[in-house]
């Protein structure tokens, strides 16, 4: 008796068991679940990798702090130490392994930690501080760029080899090829100095510090002033990039044999420039646009400090000069996460904007 | 010499593109009638011109083509004629498909790929001012029909969801949907496999029936040509070289032209071991040859041909030809198609 | 990479000569005189340029290029219309090298047409030949300014910052400097290690990348899945922790690190631009034949793709350019004068911005890297001329 069971029982569990492995493929084959799994697999090397990378930098927050007191105060080291003993809530002497597991077992709760040098307030307060500049100045400007690229490239392609496009593609490709801070200091230099079209003093910064934050018109136009050179040179130097790549993507959509199709159909030209040549040249641009989304959080640091605007960027410069362990790994989790998403974006509206390559479904 | 049942009669038409190298003369001086209910099948190599030339009748050539010469006249319904290269570009465009329609290989990508098949036929009727979508929609589906299509899956698929030879239908379907009275057919049953070609020719012979409309066919698959065609005009270097109706055409070919491309072609009435092909290759139309273009690669050329090009002229009823050796080239074609089938299995 | 010495020097102008003899021996015993001479002329200037290297490699092109014009073709015997029998397959050492060499001129001559066709490409070029000039041999005519000149400030002036003026092109930094001599020493280093950083991420990229697609299987999931990962980090920051750790010692590092970050975007495009050759029947028939993967990667492969990579390897060299200057800029790397990027830095910290008359610092260096990465960009029009078979064939 005692041998007849067994067998049945193995082959049982090994019914189970590769019914399990079914289903587990199954949810595994599930485009969602898979996406998921490896963006949070991504998020946890990220974070791994950085939460390595910024201890093995020289100095710690302490360390800087110490040598801050030491310059700036003439404090001898024992009494600069004890100073910052009393400041900061990190101890540099802890296990590697032990900082890790402790902020691991946070980061499980959702808890992006405390700030060490900015009187342990948390990392997310601090994010939500700093990111709206960025969001604001940064989005702006990539919404401009790639409207006024695309107009202009699909215009270029249409009207190609004329007057227009030669002088359109000229400044894109200058546009294209000069880096954003050479912009950024050629509006500065020649704008600001020395023709003297604006005064630098009232446009750098965040927002004029005299007034008060809040839903009124000045302060509003306030930030859109203090915007309006780091959007400008997001635009001037991102908006070549977004024309030429228009104008060759719209350039091989004309030449589709659709297009001749739908000429020979007589609809009007609107509809065929918009409905067919835009819709169809736009498709490759979307996924960069979505992809370029994702980059808006890490901003541009040069450009921020040039402007001394108070985005996520510049914040983020600063704190590594300072060595804030907690909040570099704060940023750097979120933008990694910023760009994990929306490439998952990107290549769920792609599959929404071409029925050829729509993913799940059947 | 337009009677009153032409629909289309292009006279001396004259088409060139401008290139680095100079003038490419993709068509010259051709000139032809289509009348009511007639299917006209122009044959030709790859690069005889056309293609163009069809491209011309719709207006549809690329900035660098110059049509220089010539007239296409076409009559409507209420028996009006219109020079087609001087309407507006508002009135060409109401000309285009609910006059003259195209049907362009299907192989090719020539429904846009993101929009769904509805969406085109739509798009298509509201440019003619057909705006009640509920009789557009009766209409598609009773093409599709006729065309054996299951008509409401085609109507909401994409064109990717499609077969070659449904897109072949869909496009036929599409381009009788304004019920125009010239379709032209461009190489409609190539890259379709035997069996698709053999039901989309059915699919057309039925439709020419029961719809009476003109069709101009460019094929340079003589059989296909043989099948569907009331006339058959042979096209090299951008002329018509000879012009004819079916039968003549077939079995009493007078250019040495349409006779090699006889001999091109397989057929099962006479089992000849080997195809000849023509020698040569189809001249430079930038700088073409004098005289008669096709004498190089001609086997019974003469001195005349090298120097003075022949003139269009009468052999039969509605067959004219342009060659000096055109007595020969009956009898060569006799003489051919008297051999004895050798390999008949 | 040490080995490229950009600047010009004496024993350099005597190796350049001597390596031009050998392309004016050719020429006069062709009688291809004209060529022999610009052939010195080029090996002469270019070993005065890049020392050995320089004259070496002149010395191979100009004499490719005398023997292409002197080197009758012998006719391919596979093309010969003689019998198989009668055909001489012999070929000498001599005559093999010969042919090739006179392969290697005409490429060559057909590039320089390339070359010349694109306008805006040729542009670019002498762009970049003009900044490599002044850098090699700049240094001949202008000395370096390197101490403080308190004697140069103007009476009533606070700083020693100066407009451009008569003697001073280009006016002076705050240390009372020469601003031009600055920005003719301060542009090599920089280019140099763009120019390793770019050549470095290229071959790195381009290596995974044809490895990933052509080998498949877990290899290139493990590849594609590395290149995902560095791809998800925003770079700069990125680069700016990493530059903090590794002080650099040298240029060369930095370099390294900017490739060891950048190859993953150029890897995607080689991997899928090689699996869809990969498809071609040249690479299968080349696969079938089982020449091996090198062969079949270098040989069948890559050619193809060269337009693709030295286009991308432009892109490369300017992004490296862009984080390099950045990283100077923030003040993250030693700062070692003279360079463009340490003017940048020190010119904002003494307050060059708001002083118009310290423009200069600042917008000297500045334009200098923007004419520089424009000139890349137009080069890049012309290199696909060059590189794109399909293209290069109607000469």
């Amino acid at each position: 008796m005692g041998a007849v069971p067994l067998p049945v029982s193995m082959s049982k569990n090994m019914g189970l068991w590769s019914q399990v492995k079914k289903v587990l493929g199954g949810v595994y084959k599930s485009y969602t679940f898979r996406v998921t799994i490896q963006g949070f697999l991504t998020l946890w090397v990220v974070t791994t990798c950085t939460f390595y990378m910024i201890r093995k930098m020289p100095n710690n927050p302490i360390q800087v702090k110490i040598e801050e007191f030491q310059t700036k105060q003439n404090l001898p080291y024992e009494e600069a130490r004890a100073k910052v003993a009393g400041l900061y809530d990190y101890d540099p002497d802890a296990p590697f392994i032990e900082q890790y597991m402790d902020y691991m077992g946070d980061l499980a709760h959702g808890n992006l930690g405390k700030s060490i040098t900015t009187g342990r307030t948390p990392v997310s307060q601090q994010i939500t501080k700093y990111l709206p500049w960025t969001l604001f100045a940064v989005g702006m400007g990539l919404l401009i760029s790639f409207v006024m690229g695309v107009l202009a490239g699909a215009a270029m392609a249409y009207w190609r080899g004329s007057v227009f496009d030669n002088v359109m593609t000229a400044f894109a490709s200058i546009s294209y090829g000069i880096p954003d801070f050479v912009i950024a200091f050629m509006i500065l230099l020649i704008g600001g100095i020395q023709l003297e079209i604006f005064k630098v003093g009232d446009y750098i910064g965040g927002v004029d510090p005299q007034l008060k934050a809040g839903f009124n018109p000045d302060y509003i136009q306030s930030l859109f002033k203090h915007a309006l050179l780091p959007v400008t040179t997001y635009v001037l130097a991102s908006v070549g990039g977004w024309m030429l790549t228009m104008k060759s993507s719209t350039i091989s959509t004309l030449g589709e044999d659709y297009i001749t199709v739908a000429h020979a159909r007589g609809l009007s030209q609107r509809r065929i420039l918009f409905g067919y040549v835009g819709r169809n040249a736009m498709l490759p641009l979307m996924t960069r646009l979505a992809i370029s989304v994702g980059f808006i959080l890490s901003g541009s640091i040069i450009i921020e400090t040039i402007f001394i605007y108070p985005g996520l960027g510049k914040y983020l410069f600063e704190m590594i000069g300072r060595r804030d362990y907690t909040t570099i790994q704060g940023i750097f989790l979120v933008t990694s996460a910023a760009v994990v998403v929306s490439n998952i974006l990107a290549d769920l509206l792609f599959g929404v904007l071409d029925p050829r390559v729509r993913v799940g479904g059947k | 010499m337009a009677g009153q049942d032409v629909v289309l009669s292009v006279q001396d038409l004259s088409i060139d593109y401008l290139t680095r190298r100079g003038r490419l003369q993709a068509v010259s001086h051709v000139s032809f009638d289509l009348h009511r209910g007639e299917t006209l099948a122009l044959i030709g190599e790859s690069g005889c011109g056309k293609s163009t030339l069809n491209f011309g009748l719709m207006r549809l050539l690329p900035k660098t083509a110059r049509t220089e010469a010539g007239k296409i006249v076409y009559t409507d319904r209420q028996n009006r004629s219109i020079n087609i290269l001087e309407l507006n570009p508002r009135a060409l465009r109401r000309f285009r498909w609910s006059e003259c329609a195209m049907v362009f290989q299907g192989a090719q990508n020539s429904l846009n790929p993101v929009i769904h098949v509805r969406d085109m036929i739509f798009d298509t009727a509201r440019a003619h001012g057909m705006n009640n979508r509920n009789e557009v929609r009766q209409r598609a589906l009773e093409l599709f029909r006729k065309v054996r299509l299951d008509p409401d899956r085609v109507f909401n698929a994409y064109p990717h969801e499609l077969s070659g030879g449904m897109r072949q239908r869909v496009l036929i379907a599409l381009g009788l949907l304004l019920n125009p009275q010239v379709v032209i057919f461009d190489e409609p049953t190539t890259a379709l496999d035997i069996l698709t070609q053999r039901s989309i020719l059915n699919v057309l012979r039925d439709l020419k029936e029961e719809l009476g409309f003109s069709s101009i066919f460019i094929s340079h698959d003589l059989a296909v040509a043989a099948e569907i065609a009331d006339t058959v005009a042979t096209m090299y270097a951008g002329e018509i070289v000879e012009m004819g109706p079916v039968n003549d055409i077939f079995y009493e070919p007078r250019h040495a032209y349409t006779l090699g491309l006889m001999e091109a072609s397989p057929r099962l009435s006479v089992g000849r071991e080997e195809l000849e092909g023509i020698p040569g290759s189809p001249p430079d139309l930038v700088e073409p040859p004098t005289g008669c273009k096709f004498h190089i690669r001609c086997p019974l050329a003469i001195e005349s041909c090298k120097t003075t090009p022949p003139q269009l002229e009468r052999v039969g009823a509605g067959h004219i030809v342009a060659c000096y050796k055109s007595n020969e080239v009956l009898e060569k074609g006799k003489a051919l198609r008297a051999l004895p089938a050798t390999h008949l299995s | 990479m040490g080995f490229l010495i950009a600047i010009a020097s004496l024993p350099g102008l005597i190796i350049g000569v001597l390596c031009g003899l050998v392309p004016l021996g050719m020429g006069l015993r062709h009688q291809q005189l004209k060529w022999g001479i610009i052939g010195l002329a080029l090996c002469a200037l270019a070993g005065f340029a890049f020392s050995l290297v320089g004259g070496l490699v002149m010395l191979l092109l100009t004499t490719a290029v005398v023997i292409s014009y002197a080197y009758v073709d012998r006719e391919d015997p596979f093309t010969s219309r003689a019998s198989l029998d009668a055909v001489n397959f012999e070929e000498s050492q001599l005559e093999f090298l010969m042919r090739q060499m006179a392969a290697l001129g005409r490429t060559i001559r057909q590039s320089m047409r390339a070359l010349m066709r694109n306008k805006a490409g040729f542009l670019g070029f002498i762009g970049i030949l003009f900044f490599v000039g002044v850098s090699v041999f700049g240094p001949l005519f202008i000395e370096y300014d390197g101490i403080t000149h308190v004697e140069r400030r103007l009476p009533g002036a606070r700083t020693l910052f100066q407009g451009p003026s008569d003697e001073h092109i280009l006016g002076l930094d705050w240390k009372g400097r020469d601003i031009l001599s600055h920005m003719v020493h301060g542009g090599r280093n920089l280019i140099i290690t763009s120019l390793e950083a770019g050549l470095i991420a290229t071959l790195i990229a381009v290596v995974v990348g044809a490895i990933a697609a052509m080998v498949g299987g877990l290899v290139d999931q493990i590849l594609s899945a590395i290149a995902n990962f560095i791809l998800t980090i925003p770079q700069f920051p990125l680069l700016l922790v990493l530059a903090s750790i590794l002080s650099f010692s040298s240029r060369f590092y930095m370099a390294l690190l900017f490739a060891a970050l950048s190859w993953p975007a150029l890897m995607r495009a080689v991997r899928a631009q090689v699996l869809s050759l990969r498809e071609r029947d040249y690479v299968q028939a080349a696969i079938a034949l089982d020449l091996g993967l090198p062969h079949i990667i270098i040989r069948e492969v890559l050619p193809n793709l060269m337009s693709y990579i030295v286009v991308n390897m432009i892109f490369s060299i300017r992004s490296a350019m862009y984080y390099i200057v950045g990283l100077v800029f923030l003040g993250l790397v030693p700062l070692k004068e003279p360079d463009w990027g340490v003017m940048i830095f020190t010119g904002r910290q003494q307050g060059a911005i708001f002083n118009p008359d310290g423009a200069s610092m600042i917008l000297s260096p500045v334009i200098a890297i923007a004419l520089f990465q424009l000139s890349l960009i137009l080069f890049t029009r012309s290199l696909e001329e060059v590189f794109n078979p399909r293209l290069r064939s109607g000469l």
